[in-house]
């Protein structure tokens, strides 16, 4: 089941994760007993059907969620074993998500947007406008600096939302379905650009997708079919 | 509708939080206004009658009168009285009384010139107000022997030597019936005079010249009351009834609703309707007081419906306020789910009846748990030791005015919840939101031009405009609505503030390297309409908590400064009876009233002077006479600089002394000579001598008239009183020639007093009492009349002066003279201060000489400035000047006109009270106490109301504040809570969160704050003068000064900010989430 055999810390490691919703006859389990890894830099593109527990997993990667058994270790952190303050900390400066939905904050701008996790990690001013300009400028958006997100198109709107992600140097990239709610042609663009950063920025990447192009760009390729591994 | 309930009940489960605050809101809103209704009916109502039942006995009495000459007719004209009444009374409970007094009887067998008279009457106060001398008061009408057995006075009974047992024969004085009346006892009346109104000799017991019946220019002793021991034997023909006065005393605490108006209608026709239900032949009165007393409790109840019908607008507009608030925030969180209904196919009609369904369920949860948490709302809020006191703690019962109240607040919760959905329709064009915006501004506009109308017409009052009427229909409409449109308009300036203050945060948040407040900012300036609701809210309930505590500290200082000025000292004592020297030695005997200071206080006239003893004119004021050099100590009542400035000065260089009286007198003793070098002129010599006590009050003593040529010898005059310290001071004599005996030429006349002496004896009989003599020249004599002469010798006074001439103006020679110099001789001159009008209505001006006609004497002064009122005595003209030169110059002037006519006293607010007791006990005097007043003007039945209105308001407006900003910040919470799932996911710690949204209403309550203070000081500012009125409605005196005071705006304020951050930090922390996997995708769906 283990991926790679390395001398290298792996980035991310998935060990007899499980995860249930519900109790009893009701029980959802929506990941049973995943273990793999992912190395450092690796771009790994999680696929499976609707319903597989592609979500669920990520969540548990990420820290917004808690397997019910094994354990998650991410940058050599056990994510499942970590307080609040930890969990902030993880998603502060470890973590970074890219959400189907974007997840921009509607009432700022795209630059505002990018800006705030620097601001969380209390970045001084200029060197906050400085990145947020350089991060626009890297997914093709110097120059709507200023618009909101219902200003910006779908594609817009997930380029800001992957610069956001990017903002903070995150070692681990967690993209949930990125493309999802995308046209083809920027899905594409999407997923060109993706790749693009994650590789200049030296960052390890866990992308759920259903996209083959996504897969083609990916190092690697996880498949889970009800919430089981199949392919690692 | 199986479908809407269950989408309705899902809905209900999933966003119980949401929906449970949007009910406590409106419940809490509901309550408040539920519970004012309440206070207003009890208002209207319970207060009447409670201030009723709380007036002082006498003013409720109703005293039916009945006398004839014959005693059948007056005992069968009783029972018709009565049932008079009975119908007068309209079944409201009362205590009954009778005085019954017989016809005059003649005391026969006794030695007297002519027979004296006496009668027989029953009270059940005579046994009570009394001191049983000996014996016993009888307890039956007749004895077997056929007597009648009485009680008599002890004075009777030392006069005729009467004791127990003794049988007094006596007779009718019309029918000559014969009666024997058997001796049971004796006794001596107490009591202060007013208890004996309805005795035949009001309750002196003796009267040494009673007008004989049929012979008025004739007299003779009467004495009296003879006790029976059962009335009947007035009623029964066994002694002759002669007058009886029926009594009733309504007890009106539980008056049921409307009863005391139809009495008060009754009272006006009273006289008429008991003339036609007694018999012809019997005259019969009544008189009652009650109507007066009704009437000025209505007017001060009509005051104090102008307050709660200004305040109940206040509350109705801050709960309407948060209902809306309520309402709009779940309407907005309601906006996506309707628009996604109306995307799957739901007709408009549906959406509006599921959210009417929905806003009916919460309508009818607050229309019925409302009343009942209003009444016991209420019920905790009278527990209040003031409200309490002032009557309010009754059962309020549920009056139709509180379902109204609660019902109304359900109605508007639907209302707004529903209207908005009925005229959304069609998603709205870019156009018509740009017509909804002009609308809008249009509106605010036209609010603040109303308000500013309104604002302007407040400020033309020029007194206050309440008035007095006869129910919440004579309320000033634009006094009552002003506030509440002048808050609004407020507020919703403060709202086009906020874009302002929002811009400048945005500028700061963009140089911020924080996320915190940048996050609130960025929130509060790209949702400004939610923000608009907050600040809406926080500036009206700031703006009304302000004026509340503002005008509540100015109302109660307003009545206390009304109070002290109305009383005008600590303690005011009038004497029931008596020379001031009486007077004076009662309250020596009082402990603790060392102090008391006569004072005049009376009508008089002003003129200017225009020559010695003449005037140009005059116009009728108020004097007041008092100790000035004690004034800052005596006088109370608001006024710059202080009594004791505005009268430095005005008082006597030295105190006035006299001949000293050794000992403490009873009597003094003297002999009295007139002569004339002419004896063919007939004159009458009147003269007093003026004793003056330790207090300097002055008491003239009369002595004898004198025809010219006469002499008498141990001329004995009664002091009244045994005091010490007395010093004789003045003569006051005058010489008045008999018709048509003037001469041609000036003819001397001389009074001489020799051989004064004192004596301590109990009685006037000086036999083998001890006298002491008492030297004329113990003192420098001065005579003040033109050509009167003046000499003292140890025992000899003697003045003299010359009889008038044919050709004389004079009619009388003033022989008087005194021991003091005359204050207005020279360049001395008597100061006074005089109130504007004074100056205005005679055309003079400060520095001009005037003239004061007071008791009998013009007495000559100069204008020395002036005052806005006087103490005691506010409204009206006045004039204050200093008691003792004033009494000085009246003396000099020749009357002997007694000036004292109140003695007041400085005393502590816990001292006075029962000081008061102890004078009205012990002396008989009327007293009024200024804690008292202050006291009833604040806390008094009719006054209380506003106090407890005034509280609930400010209670409201925090209650509504922070639950208002508690569903603010609930509504945000979960309206933001994707957003702030995406937040963490991004790192950002929940606390973080939590301060962001504290910070947002930071933000809001620090404009509405702002807004909302000043707001609140305008009100205090223009408002509260206004309906700051005295008990009658009339602008107060003195003036209003609003009060603001820092300590307590800042306090409440405290309070305020305090609650809201503990509210919407733990809204805010227990709603908002941690950020979570399966809320993202929650968030996702929608």
């Amino acid at each position: 089941m283990t991926a790679t055999t390395t001398t290298v810390e792996a980035a991310v490691r998935v060990e007899r994760v499980s995860r249930v919703y519900g109790h009893g006859a009701a029980a959802v389990h929506a990941v049973q007993d995943v273990s793999f890894t992912i190395a450092p830099g690796e771009l790994v593109a999680l696929v499976g059907r609707s319903g597989s527990g592609k979500t669920t997993l990520l969540n548990c990667i990420g820290g917004l969620d808690r397997p019910d058994e094994g354990r998650v270790v991410v940058d050599g952190r056990e994510v499942s074993s970590l307080d609040e303050a930890g969990l902030v900390e993880l998603r502060r400066d470890v973590v970074s998500f890219v959400f189907q939905t974007f997840g921009l904050v509607p009432v700022l701008s795209a630059a505002e947007n990018v800006g705030v996790p620097l601001r969380l990690r209390r970045m001084p001013t200029p060197d906050r406008e400085a990145r947020v300009q350089l991060l626009l400028d890297l997914v093709g958006l110097g120059g709507h600096e200023l618009q909101r997100p219902a200003e910006m198109s779908g594609g817009q709107q997930q380029r800001v939302a992957i610069a956001r992600a990017l903002a903070s140097s995150p070692r681990l990239l967690v993209a949930d379905e990125p493309t999802g709610q995308l046209d083809t042609e920027t899905g594409t663009a999407v997923m060109a650009l993706l790749r693009a950063v994650v590789e200049a920025e030296g960052m390890t990447a866990i992308v759920s997708t259903h996209d083959p192009l996504m897969m083609s760009l990916a190092d690697r390729v996880v498949r889970l079919a009800d919430g089981r591994l199949v392919d690692a | 509708m199986v479908s809407n309930r269950a989408l309705l009940l899902h809905r209900a489960r999933s966003q119980q939080s949401l929906l449970l605050v949007v009910l406590a809101v409106t419940v809490v809103g509901a309550t408040l206004l539920g519970t004012f209704a309440l206070l207003l009916a009890a208002s209207e109502n319970r207060m009447l009658a409670v201030a009723m039942e709380q007036s002082a006995p006498g003013s409720r009495e109703i005293d039916v009168t009945v006398s004839s000459g014959s005693a059948a007719d007056v005992a069968g004209a009783l029972p018709p009285a009565d049932a008079f009444l009975d119908d007068l009374l309209g079944g409201l409970p009362s205590d009954r009384d009778a005085w019954l007094a017989s016809s005059l009887y003649t005391i026969e067998g006794t030695a007297d010139a002519r027979a004296p008279y006496t009668y027989f009457a029953a009270n059940a106060q005579y046994a009570q107000s009394s001191t049983l001398v000996s014996g016993a008061f009888p307890t039956s009408g007749v004895d077997a022997a056929g007597r009648v057995p009485v009680a008599v006075p002890q004075v009777a009974a030392d006069a005729y030597g009467w004791t127990v047992g003794s049988v007094v024969r006596l007779q009718q004085t019309s029918t000559l019936d014969p009666v024997r009346a058997v001796v049971t006892g004796t006794y001596r009346l107490t009591g202060a005079p007013q208890t004996w109104s309805r005795d035949v000799l009001d309750g002196s017991e003796h009267d040494e010249a009673y007008p004989v019946l049929g012979a008025g220019f004739l007299t003779t002793r009467a004495w009296g009351p003879l006790v029976v021991g059962d009335p009947t034997v007035l009623t029964d023909g066994t002694v002759a009834l002669g007058v009886a006065h029926l009594v009733a005393r309504p007890t009106l605490a539980d008056a049921p609703t409307g009863a005391i108006d139809d009495l008060r209608g009754r009272l006006d026709a009273s006289q008429a309707t008991l003339a036609a239900a007694i018999p012809t032949g019997v005259s019969a009165l009544v008189a009652s007081p009650l109507g007066s007393t009704i009437d000025a409790a209505a007017g001060d109840l009509q005051v104090t419906r102008v307050t709660l019908v200004v305040v109940a607008l206040l509350l109705a507009t801050l709960a309407v306020t948060v209902l809306m608030l309520a309402a709009r925030m779940l309407s907005d969180r309601r906006l996506a789910e309707q628009e996604l209904m109306a995307s799957r196919g739901a007709s408009r009609r549906q959406v509006v009846r599921l959210a009417l369904l929905e806003a009916t369920g919460l309508a009818v949860i607050t229309a019925v748990a409302s009343p009942f948490l209003a009444e016991l709302t209420y019920r905790a809020i009278v527990r209040i030791p003031v409200l309490e006191r002032g009557g309010l703690d009754v059962d309020p019962g549920r009056p139709l005015l509180l379902w109204a109240a609660c019902g109304v607040s359900a109605l508007v919760l639907v209302g707004v919840l529903v209207i908005p959905l009925l005229r959304r329709g069609e998603r709205r064009s870019g156009r018509s939101e740009r017509g909804g915006s002009a609308a809008r501004s249009g509106a605010d506009i036209a609010l603040v031009l109303v308000a500013g109308i309104a604002l302007w017409q407040l400020s033309s009052y020029q007194g206050a405009p309440s008035g007095a009427g006869a129910g919440l229909s004579s309320v000033d409409p634009v006094l009552v609505l002003a506030p509440a449109l002048v808050l609004l308009a407020g507020a919703v300036l403060a709202l086009r503030c906020m874009p302002v203050v929002a811009h400048l945060g945005e500028r700061a948040a963009s140089r911020s390297r924080a996320w915190v407040s940048p996050l609130a900012v960025w929130e509060l300036a790209r949702r400004p309409a939610r923000a608009s609701s907050a600040v809406l809210l926080v500036a009206l309930t700031v703006g009304v908590a302000a004026f509340s505590t503002s005008f509540l500290q100015t109302w109660r200082s307003s009545q206390q400064d009304q109070a002290d000025l109305a009383v005008g000292t600590d303690l005011r004592a009038t004497p029931a009876l008596g020379t001031p020297l009486e007077a004076g030695a009662q309250l020596a005997a009082v402990p603790g009233t060392g102090h008391a200071a006569p004072v005049t206080i009376r009508d008089s006239t002003v003129g200017v002077a225009t020559g010695p003893g003449n005037s140009s004119g005059g116009v009728p004021a108020t004097l007041l006479a008092v100790d000035t050099t004690r004034a800052d100590e005596l006088l109370r009542g608001r006024v710059a600089p202080g009594w004791g400035d505005l009268t430095a000065g005005m008082g006597p260089s030295a105190p006035a002394t006299g001949v000293a009286l050794p000992g403490s007198p009873r009597f003094l003793v003297l002999d009295l000579q007139t002569h004339s070098s002419a004896p063919e002129t007939a004159a009458t010599v009147v003269s007093w001598l003026v004793v003056q006590d330790r207090a300097g009050a002055r008491t003239s003593l009369a002595l004898p008239s004198l025809l010219l040529g006469r002499a008498r010898t141990d001329v004995v005059l009664p002091l009244g009183a045994e005091s010490d310290g007395l010093q004789l001071v003045g003569l006051v004599a005058r010489a008045v020639p008999a018709s048509g005996s003037a001469l041609p030429t000036p003819a001397p006349v001389t009074l001489d007093l020799t051989h004064l002496r004192v004596t301590s004896a109990a009685s006037a009989d000086l036999d083998g009492a001890d006298v002491e003599a008492v030297s004329f020249a113990g003192a420098a004599w001065e005579s003040h009349a033109s050509g009167a002469e003046v000499s003292a010798r140890a025992d000899r006074l003697r003045v003299s002066g010359d009889l008038p001439t044919v050709t004389s103006f004079e009619t009388t020679t003033e022989l008087t003279a005194t021991t003091f110099p005359d204050p207005s001789s020279g360049a001395a001159q008597i100061a006074v201060l005089v109130t504007p009008d004074v100056l205005d209505t005679l055309g003079a001006g400060v520095g001009d000489p005037i003239q004061l006609d007071v008791a009998g004497a013009s007495v000559p002064a100069v204008v020395r400035g002036t005052v806005p009122y006087l103490p005691g005595a506010p409204h009206g003209r006045g004039v204050l000047v200093d008691e003792d030169l004033l009494g000085r110059a009246v003396l000099v002037a020749g009357s002997p006109g007694a000036l004292a006519d109140e003695w007041w006293l400085a005393a502590s607010d816990d001292a006075a009270p029962g000081l008061a007791s102890d004078l009205e006990r012990s002396a008989g005097m009327s007293t009024v106490v200024r804690a008292t007043e202050r006291a009833e003007a604040t806390d008094g039945p009719l006054h209380v109301g506003v106090q407890a209105a005034l509280w609930m308001l400010v209670t409201a407006a925090l209650a509504l504040s922070v639950s208002g900003l508690g569903m603010s910040a609930a509504v945000t919470v979960r309206n933001r809570r994707l957003e702030f799932a995406r937040l963490q996911a991004l790192g950002a710690p929940r606390g973080g969160l939590v301060r962001s949204v504290l910070s947002e209403h930071a933000v809001l309550g620090l404009v509405g704050v702002a807004a909302g203070m000043a707001l609140g000081a305008l009100l205090a500012q223009v408002v509260a003068p206004l309906i700051t009125t005295s008990a009658s409605g009339a602008a107060p005196v003195p003036g209003v000064v609003v009060q603001w005071d820092w300590s307590a705006q800042l306090a409440l304020l405290g309070i305020l900010v305090g609650l809201v951050t503990l509210v919407v930090a733990l809204t805010t922390g227990t709603l908002l989430k941690r950020a979570s996997g399966q809320l993202l995708r929650l968030g996702d769906e929608q």
